[in-house]
């Protein structure tokens, strides 16, 4: 060190002088070099830090939806990647080739349309073909074309076909829902979840349906069936868990495939479960009586005079097949008498009877999941006539599922549930619903239903699906035609439930002017059509269902013979 | 001394030059077989995805309804024919017990065996 200083001092000023420019310069290059490795560190590491933690999100032409799935996981709508073949007309060195090439493989392509298309030097691109499948696309690119490639899109499939159509809804070119459980999954950001989701991990979640597609087919096909036998315009059904809401089935014939959206938009083609609202006739009788029960006016041991007809503000209401005489409370209910269930609901009041019906949801828009649900339609002033046709189904239109829903509260103990198209819990759905009758009501609706299965309108169906239990009301309407009704157009129906000793399902069968055929006598009545119909859909849905067969003929028998005289 | 010093420094350089990379290059090669992965990952669920759908499509009840009717000579099940387990015993149709070496009046071995 002290030789150093000595040498520094001897060093003469000159000396001195570069030894300090070469500093400076060894300084400065130190100071470059540092700045270059703190550079280095700042950009690999912390910065590469920063960027990782950005999501990613890619946008697609279309947007990747989630699938939809059924109960018990069966695939209803998926995406899938497909090829569309495209050309480039300018890189195409041989046209006659290229088309020669592409027929071969492509035998669906029409030979001049292609030549004239490829033979258009002014454009760049033209679509060849949309959507080809992965061994076809394989081909393509093995012969080698100059100027073809392949475009990848995301196509919407709706492998099930018609099947559940009127629940899953369909979308738009751009893989938008635009209508039912689509629509549902757009509005609720489904899209968006979907996009974030990584494809290398899980794709986004299905959507998980309460429909059941076993059951949906079943119903589907009888109604089909039912549809063509009596030469009925149309025809839906709708079987619903009474203690989860769930909608385990809906059908509405004529229907739509989803995979072309433009058989949708067909005026017959609508919901008649949630679009259309129906006067639904003497199926509402269910609800006068529980009104009835509910509000103490009368009782299963109770009678009312049904021998002549009911005059009411210049309307004269009589019974079908009348029997003219005092009938019992069961009686007027498996006799579907009308001046009896239209003097209940006088007992109860014009006010008691809207209160009720209020409470019901009648007077209100059902909401579901589907966009597609119509409000309603009401008398404009409720007046006594107004309060004796309200009590068999007459003076309001509704949508059926409404009614379903009100017939699952009366058999599942008075809790009225909101209908749900989506898989859910019992405790979720019992905490959704309200009351609506006492159980003791619903024990006797129960009873009542059971008793006109087993010797009232809706007989043909407990023979038709012996050993399910099942119990119900028939309805047959007289459509409104220009403000009148119009004997011969009706709006024929059947709601029930079974197993009736412990009920678990609702169902509603609805046919639109079905026809007198041979074979039912000259009757198009709600017993010779829509029953038979309901009772083949319950023997072919309760075992998908789990319900076990039971023939006990002597407790139903007992059932049956307690309550009628 | 110096010199000692100055050919092990650049022997260490050199090694660590190696070193640095091959590591690079393995790296690089990670990365390849990762996107690969990846790729082959993607395209493999959007097979499965295909397939899922082509099983779906085929599986359509419809069309195993119409095929069951055409090739099966099976009819619908009657409730009557459920009958439950403790009941086994008592409620079974007296008919001699199947002998395995004979399946000529079983439809579905018959098409099995016609398959193979």
């Amino acid at each position: 060190m002290k030789d150093t200083i000595k040498n520094n001092k001897n060093w003469s000023s000159g000396r001195l002088k570069g030894q300090n420019r070469l500093r400076l310069v060894v300084f400065g290059f130190a100071l470059c070099f540092a700045i270059i490795s703190g550079r280095l560190v700042q950009l690999s590491i912390v910065r590469g830090l920063l960027v990782e933690k950005k999501p990613e999100v890619t946008h697609e032409a279309r947007l990747p939806r989630p699938n939809i799935v059924d109960r018990n996981g069966m695939l209803l709508a998926s995406d899938i990647k497909v090829y569309s073949l495209f050309a480039n007309p300018r890189k195409i060195i041989d046209v006659d080739e290229a088309v020669e090439l592409l027929t071969a493989v492509l035998p669906n392509l029409d030979n001049k349309k292609l030549f004239k298309q490829l033979s258009d030097r002014k454009r760049a691109f033209v679509w060849i073909k949309r959507e080809i499948s992965p061994t076809k696309r394989a081909e393509v690119y093995d012969q080698g074309i100059p100027g073809v490639g392949f475009r990848r899109e995301t196509l919407r499939v709706y492998p099930k076909g018609k099947l559940a159509a009127h629940i899953l809804g369909y979308v738009d070119v751009d893989s938008r829902g635009i209508a039912g459980m689509e629509k549902f999954l757009d509005d609720q950001g489904a899209l968006y979840t979907a996009s974030l989701a990584d494809p290398l991990k899980q794709a986004a979640l299905p959507a998980n349906l309460a429909v059941d597609g076993r059951v949906q087919h079943a119903m589907a096909d009888e109604i089909s069936k039912a549809v063509e036998k009596f030469k009925a315009l149309a025809g839906a059904g709708v079987l619903m868990d009474i203690y989860t809401g769930e909608i385990i089935s809906m059908v509405s014939v004529p229907d739509y495939d989803p995979n072309e959206p433009r058989s949708a938009q067909r005026k017959e083609a609508i919901n008649r479960i949630t679009t259309g609202v129906y006067e639904l006739g003497s199926v509402i009788k269910a609800v006068t009586f529980a009104m009835a029960f509910e509000t103490g006016v009368t009782s299963m041991q109770g009678s009312y005079d049904a021998s002549q007809a009911l005059r009411v503000g210049g309307a004269k209401i009589s019974d079908y097949k009348g029997k003219k005489r005092v009938l019992s409370v069961p009686e007027i209910f498996i006799f579907s008498s009308n001046i009896g269930t239209a003097k209940m609901a006088l007992d109860v009041g014009i006010e008691g009877h809207q209160a009720f019906l209020r409470k019901a949801g009648f007077f209100n828009k059902l909401f579901t999941e589907l966009p597609e649900s119509s409000a309603p339609i009401l008398p404009k002033k409720w007046t006594k006539l107004t309060t004796v046709t309200a009590a068999f189904g007459h003076g309001f239109a509704i949508q059926p599922l409404q009614g379903l829903a009100v017939t699952a509260a009366l058999l599942n103990g008075g809790n009225l549930m909101q209908p749900t198209f989506l898989k859910r819990g019992r405790p979720e759905a019992e905490g959704l619903a309200t009351r609506l009758v006492s159980k003791q009501t619903s024990e006797n609706l129960i009873t009542l239903f059971r008793m006109n299965a087993v010797k009232g309108t809706a007989r043909k169906a407990d023979k038709l699906a012996a050993g399910y239990r099942i119990g119900g009301k028939t309805g047959t309407a007289e459509k409104v035609v220009k403000g009148r009704y119009i004997e011969d157009k009706r709006l024929n129906s059947f709601v029930g439930g079974f197993p009736m000793d412990n009920p678990k399902y609702a169902i509603l069968i609805m046919l639109d002017e079905p026809q007198p055929i041979e074979g039912t006598y000259g009757y198009a009545t709600s017993g010779w059509n829509t029953v038979p119909t309901a009772g083949k859909i319950i023997a072919r849905i309760a075992p998908l269902l789990g319900i076990a067969p039971k023939f006990d003929d002597e407790k139903q028998a007992a059932i049956a013979g307690k309550k009628v005289r | 001394m110096l010199k000692i010093i100055n050919s092990i420094l650049i022997m260490t350089l050199l090694v660590g030059a190696f070193v640095v990379y091959s590591l690079e290059y393995s790296i690089k090669q990670g990365e390849r077989d990762i996107a690969l992965a990846k790729k082959q990952t993607l395209q493999a669920r959007e097979t499965i995805g295909l397939l899922e759908a082509e099983w779906s499509l085929l599986s359509r009840p419809s069309r195993v309804q119409r095929l069951a009717i055409d090739y099966l000579k099976l009819k619908p099940m009657a409730a009557r024919q459920v009958v439950s387990v403790n009941k086994l015993a008592t409620d079974l149709p007296e008919r001699p017990a199947p002998d395995p070496s004979q399946t000529s009046n079983d439809p579905i071995a018959q098409m099995l065996e016609g398959l193979n």
